[in-house]
This record gives structure tokens, sequence and C-alpha cells, in this order.
């Protein structure tokens, strides 16, 4: 199943004058320098940034304190030669143990996140004007005050877990740093994050609460997108277990955002809680 | 057959199969000819080759020979051998190198034959069927090549089978003799 975003992203890029949190103006990405290597010793260098272009840096650093490194065991890894710059981070990290290593940025909803979107006690909501879809921000205050709760259709944005991880492997890929947590939005990682081929279906269960996500989704952009009029987004549903097969378009670096949404209510009104899984992965050529 | 592929197997890593280099007199052989071509490049390192022997379906069945550079100090060698994809993917990865027998030092420009005993553990143990020789060469700073020789297995089965690369390989050619 694919459908193109252009519509949705043409929307999110107006309104990217003030973020919202399922903004897909800007996107995230931390970017091994490779993903798959032998011998030992080794070493990885990662970027990592907020940007429009995927994956070169013209926005916003990632927040290197919200990084976390585990390593095959699941022990924590110091990140070294750690540089701030003004639009990209970057760290570097020694492979000391075989087998795979996870590097994860995670904020569960309602804090500032990485990269500084959404925030403290902004609310986001959206509402339906004669057909026409409009946004608004404010306060619970505000809320109340501008009447919002009569808006046709009115209903808030909330942002649940995001989570934003890509993994490095030496040797053998191993499986301890991919075991869902059961907790939130999650995925289950059916092909090994670092065994990714062209020609080879990658398949995922989206998880919430460790039960199979059926109504989650994910998107698929390439790398390099700077060099092509068309991003070419492509979104993968998943099927009745939670899976999502993905087939590669071509081998490269790619972003991938799962999100599932769930609806409720929220200072009286009702919400959409949507949380987010971005995954940065590498796919080889055969 | 240069000295350092006469050493023999000393190390059976489990589910997995390699090759002794060594093939006695009266015994098979399985030949397995490999060209490595000049190339005018600006700079020119040897490349890493990997041998070995998969089912039609691709599952990996047995090692011939990994060619890198096994001398350097602190296994340094072992860094660049994920550049040969297809072999470090279907059991570089598993194994522990230097592997005897199978381990052995860049080839130059020209042909060579690498050869070994058709009764070594992990040949005689292949049941009779449809193989693929596959020989990956990477380059480094240069390029990486593929080339497969589809060949019958089978007792008292004579082969002789061969394939062409474009770029990093020249002519591939798998002899098997019987005794």
């Amino acid at each position: 199943m694919k459908r193109s975003r252009s519509t949705l992203l043409a929307a999110a890029l107006t309104f990217g004058a003030f973020c919202v949190p399922f903004s897909h103006a800007h996107r995230q990405w931390l970017l091994p320098s490779t993903t798959v290597l032998s011998g030992e010793g080794q070493w990885v260098s990662v970027e990592g940034a907020v940007s429009n272009n995927l994956f070169f840096p013209n926005h916003r650093p990632i927040r290197l304190e919200s990084i976390a490194v585990a390593d095959p065991d699941g022990e924590p890894v110091e990140i070294q030669n750690a540089i701030a710059g003004e639009i990209r981070s970057s760290f570097e990290l020694q492979l000391n143990k075989p087998g795979t290593y996870a590097l994860s940025i995670v904020s569960s909803g309602r804090r500032r996140g990485p990269g500084g979107m959404g925030g403290g006690d902004t609310l986001f909501g959206s509402w339906d004007d004669n057909g026409q879809p409009q946004r608004w921000r404010g306060t619970p205050e505000s809320l109340v005050t501008e009447g919002m709760a009569a808006k046709p259709g009115f209903k808030l944005q909330e942002r649940g877990g995001r989570r934003l991880v890509t993994f490095v492997t030496c040797g053998s890929p191993t499986t301890k740093v991919l075991e869902p947590t059961g907790e939130g939005f999650d995925i289950e990682f059916l092909t090994h994050p670092n065994d990714l081929y062209f020609g080879e279906a990658a398949t995922f269960r989206l998880l919430v609460d460790g039960q199979p996500a059926t109504e989650g989704e994910m998107t698929v952009v390439a790398g390099n997108d700077r060099f092509r009029n068309d991003p070419g987004e492509a979104i993968f549903t998943a099927d009745k277990d939670g899976i999502v097969t993905v087939n590669w378009p071509a081998p490269g670096r790619y972003w991938i955002e799962a999100s599932v949404s769930s609806h409720g209510e929220a200072h009286g009104v009702p919400s959409e809680k949507t949380s987010t899984y971005i995954l940065i992965l590498e796919v080889l050529p055969e | 057959m240069p000295p350092s592929l006469r050493s023999t197997l000393t190390r059976l890593v489990p589910g997995l199969t390699s090759v002794a280099s060594v093939a006695s007199a009266g015994a098979g052989e399985l030949t397995a000819s490999i060209e490595i071509p000049q190339l005018n490049v600006a700079e020119y390192h040897r490349p890493y080759v990997a041998v070995w022997i998969e089912t039609p379906k691709r599952a990996f069945a047995a090692n011939v020979a990994v060619k890198y550079d096994v001398e350097m100090a602190d296994n340094e060698g072992e860094t660049w051998l994920k550049d040969l994809r297809q072999w470090w993917r279907k059991s570089g990865r598993e194994l522990d190198l230097p592997l005897d027998g199978v381990s052995g030092p860049t080839l130059p420009v020209g042909t060579h034959d690498i050869t070994v005993a058709t009764s070594a553990p992990a040949l005689s143990e292949l049941p009779a069927g449809n193989y693929v020789l596959v020989v990956e060469a990477s380059r480094e700073v240069g390029g990486r090549e593929l080339v497969r020789v589809p060949f019958a297995w089978g007792a008292n089965q004579s082969v002789e089978a061969s394939a062409a690369g474009k770029s990093e390989l020249g002519n591939i050619t798998l002899r098997i003799s019987q005794p």
C-alpha cells in the first residue's frame, strides 16, 4: 500500500513556521558513518541534526545530552569526541565488543523534545472551517476563552512517545539491543536492521504496549533528497498482525518514521495522541 | 601453491565448514582458477578476494579461500573484510579469523590456482546436486565484483565450468577432477 504524502507535506510546510508536533517539515536524524563493520576496536563517527534534507545539516543540531548508546550487552557506552555545532552535532564511538549497538534518542510525550519541537504547556489543535483544515495553538486557558470546543471537528494533537534509533554492527549481528521494551510505541525487528539488502523485503512489527499496532504506518524516505525534485515518500501500512513489509527502491540510507495515533480526550475536548519512532537504516547493494 | 596455503585445518567453527588446502596424491581436486586483471587506475591496491560454494538458492555451503591483508599488525587487515559484502554476510562475520587453510594473503595481478582436496571435510560432506562457485573481489579505493560459476557436484563427476568478470575479476575457471 503506497500513497503520496505530498498534500500533507505541503500542508506541513505551510504551517512549518510554527512547529506542530507531527511536523514533517524538519526531520531529525542520527547518521553513523557506516553500519556494517569487520575487525576489532573499530570506530564509527556519527552526525546528528534536525534538517530539511536527508542527510544534510541545514537547520539545528541534535542535543548531545539526549543521546544514549547501548552496546551489544545492553550496557551504556560513552560517546567520544563530541562536538555540538550550530547546525549539527557529531561524536564518535569505539566498538569494543562484537555485535549490534543501538544509538537512540528517547523522549516521552509532553517534554520539550530533542530538536526543540513542541514544548511545555503549549497545546496544538486542528479544526475544520468548511472543508479548510485550520490549525490552532494555545494554552489550556485560551482553549476555553476562545471557545475552541465549539469549533467543528476540533481536536487536540497530543504528542505521545518519541524515539529515534539507529544501529551499527561489528561482526555478527546480535539482538539484545533490539528487544522491544513492552511499553509505549515500539518496533520488533523481524529483519535485523543491520542486515538489509536491496532486493530483499524487510519486515517490522509495530507494537503498542507490547501488542501489535494494526493501525500503524511507516513513512520511508531515501537519503539525498536534496538531489531529487520529488522526495519520494512511500507509506507502508501495518497488516492485521501489526507487520509492515518494506521493499527498498534502491540501496542507500533511509529515514523512516513509524507512527501510531490513539484517540481520546484531553482538557475536555477530543484529542489525538501520536507516538513516533524514527529509524535511520542503511540498505546495502546485493 | 604457495606455502601459506599449505597449512592444514586445525579448527572447525561449529555449524560452519571450511576446506583444508592440502591435496594428497591420488585424491580428487577442486581447483578454482582466478584471474586478477591489470587495471589502469591512479591508486591500485590488490583486491580482497573471497571464494566459496553456495547452493543455487544462495545458501552458504563451504569456504574455499579468502585473500586479504593477513600480515598486518593487530589484524588490521580484517577492517575491510566487510567490503566483501556477500561473503562477509554469508560466512565471514561468523568466523574466528584468520581461518587456517582459508585465509591467505592478497593476490597480485595474474591468474592464480586455488586447489583443495575433494576429500576435505567441507567438500566430501556436500550432498550431490547443483552448486555455484562464487568469487567476490573488492578493491580498496576501487570497485567490487561478484562472479558465479554454476556446477554439478557428485561422486565420480569431473567438472569444468567457467565464467568471466568485467571489471575487478577476469576469467574464473572451476575444475574438479576425480581420483
